[in-house]
């Protein structure tokens, strides 16, 4: 017969496993078998209810729109809350495969159960049961959330310093910075370092694509390599990974300038080195690379897929400095360019980021480059006040809106 | 601004037997997920060409520029690795501001783009 067997699912269940007797042969008696098909919903969130379910067979999914709380199977109870309680349905509840369960309805089993002595206190003990279950569950989650966040705690602390701790002081320049992760980890990165064996100061700006944990990785690994192909010349083995690597590029040029070299060799290297090794995850930086001589003001660059930085004086733009090839790390070989500027006393140059042009207001309007531009255009205050003015000038569009994407600027000055 | 990309499936029956996603809405970090996802279907339903309808395309990231890379990534796998230009995928129809995203990313040299979807198509 069927609530003997009802009544066995029913004593093995851990929600029921310490009701007594009477009750579970009521719940058994009672009961009424249902079907629902693969899809199909036993009820949705904020319904209400009489009937609490017990899983005969197959499973079912507790969702709240497209977020899964849970798979149950055979066994489990659903429903419970609302039934007991009078509640909405905490969740929706749909069939993962086909599915029977035992339908209680609660209104039933209190009506003719209520003045049988021990039955509150029955319930209640089962209710209690779930809710110390439900606690230790909120614990470990707690606890778990709290891993995840001291872990990403050191992850930004670690990340940190593939930032320079210090920008190199040089006589007649006034170089500043400003880095800010819209997440604990950031994509973003930016780079100030000298150059000795041809006397030119190293100043890089990148931004590897997305945000988060993927993209801080892919910075480390960008950056370092960056500095570390860059540097080769300083630590002694220059020829070792220049000559054959560059020339392999068709496009490639005779290059005798060591500066140049430098440049070519650092993002040829890096942008091989990563397209080969990780080409599969397809992610790449943007990443404006410049070696400045700061007894002349020449700089050479390159431009790999960066938003253009701006040169300008007193109260006047006066260069962008384009794209010279592509993004680093998704295209094997691909061949960039140099390109030369010159920076004048009283020239400042700002390299920047995209969480910049596209930092939002609350309206969801973005702060563009245009808008930038202008401020650049009419700046006329001294160069340490730059970078303040502008980080005004954006707080001031956002008003409060949450930092969307990681911003970093760089900017250096030639004093008049 | 909406803050969900759409993707519709369409496959091109003609001689260059090529599958089209429109795409509809903002292409970034948030909706990069969805191209990937429709891409792969459509792949895993033996799709070897694909165009990228991109009319409708209000915002595109350096995350979407990922997912499409991705995409090349997936149909290249059978095809000569060496190739610089991806032989099965095309952009038809961006905004002026997502074809300059293209440009000054470097993507441009290694996806061909076009004005309209019907170019995309005889360019199989």
């Amino acid at each position: 017969m069927d609530s003997e067997r009802y009544y066995e699912f029913l004593k093995k269940s851990r929600f029921m496993e310490n009701a007594p007797e009477k009750l579970l042969r009521q719940a058994a008696e009672i009961g009424n078998e249902v079907s629902i098909h693969t899809g199909e919903t036993l009820f949705q969130k904020g319904e209400s209810g009489e009937s609490m379910y017990i899983i005969l067979d197959g499973h079912i999914r507790v969702h709240d729109g497209d977020l899964l709380l849970n798979t149950l199977s055979a066994g489990h109870v659903i429903g419970e809350i609302a039934s007991l309680g009078s509640l909405e349905r905490t969740a929706s509840i749909t069939a993962e495969d086909d599915t029977t369960l035992l339908e209680i309805n609660c209104k039933k089993l209190f009506d003719t159960l209520s003045d049988e002595e021990g039955f509150t206190k029955s319930i209640v003990s089962m209710l209690c049961a779930r809710e110390k279950s439900m606690a230790h569950k909120v614990t470990d989650r707690s606890m778990r959330v709290r891993t995840l966040e001291r872990e990403l705690e050191i992850g930004r602390e670690i990340q940190s310093h593939f930032l320079p701790q210090a920008l190199p002081d040089t006589p007649g320049w006034n170089v500043s910075a400003y880095f800010k992760a819209a997440y604990e980890v950031a994509g973003d990165f930016y780079d100030v370092f000298t150059v000795k064996s041809i006397s030119r100061i190293g100043l890089v700006i990148g931004d590897v694509c997305d945000k988060g944990v993927g993209a801080a990785l892919f910075m480390t690994l960008f950056r370092s390599l960056l500095r570390a192909t860059a540097l080769s010349g300083d630590f002694g083995n220059w020829s070792a990974g220049s000559g054959t690597e560059i020339d392999k590029t068709p496009d490639s040029v005779e290059l005798d300038d060591n500066v140049e070299r430098c440049l070519l060799n650092s993002i040829q290297l890096t942008n091989n080195y990563i397209a080969r090794t990780h080409g599969d995850t397809s992610m790449f930086a943007s990443v404006f690379f410049a070696l400045l001589d700061p007894d002349t003001g020449v700089l050479n660059y390159i431009n790999a897929g960066h938003e253009a930085p701006v040169i300008f004086s007193y109260k006047h733009i006066k260069e962008r400095l384009d794209t010279t090839g592509p993004v680093v790390g998704v295209f094997p070989d691909a061949s960039y360019k140099t390109a030369t500027t010159k920076l004048d006393h009283g020239d400042s140059m700002l390299i920047f980021t995209d969480g910049v042009t596209e930092a939002q207001s609350a309206e969801g309007k973005q702060y563009t480059e245009t808008r930038l531009l202008d401020l650049l255009g009419n700046f006329n205050g001294s160069s340490d006040k730059l970078l303040p003015e502008i980080l005004d000038s954006l707080n001031n569009f956002t008003n409060g809106v949450s930092q969307f994407d990681d911003t970093t600027f760089l900017a250096i000055n030639r004093s008049p | 601004m909406s803050n969900v990309l759409h993707v519709a499936v369409s496959t091109n029956e003609g001689s260059a037997n090529a599958t089209v996603l429109q795409l509809t809405g903002p292409l970034d970090a948030n909706t990069q997920g969805n191209l990937e996802s429709a891409a792969s279907d459509a792949i895993g339903n033996g799709a070897e060409n694909i165009i990228l309808e991109m009319g409708n395309v209000s915002y595109m990231s350096s995350a979407g520029l990922r997912a499409i890379h991705a995409i090349t990534n997936k149909l290249n796998k059978s095809d000569n690795e060496n190739a610089i230009k991806s032989d099965n995928l095309r952009i038809a129809n961006p905004s002026e501001e997502v074809r300059k995203i293209f440009k000054t990313l470097g993507f441009d040299a290694y996806i061909d783009i076009f004005d309209d979807l019907d170019s995309a198509i005889d360019s199989f």
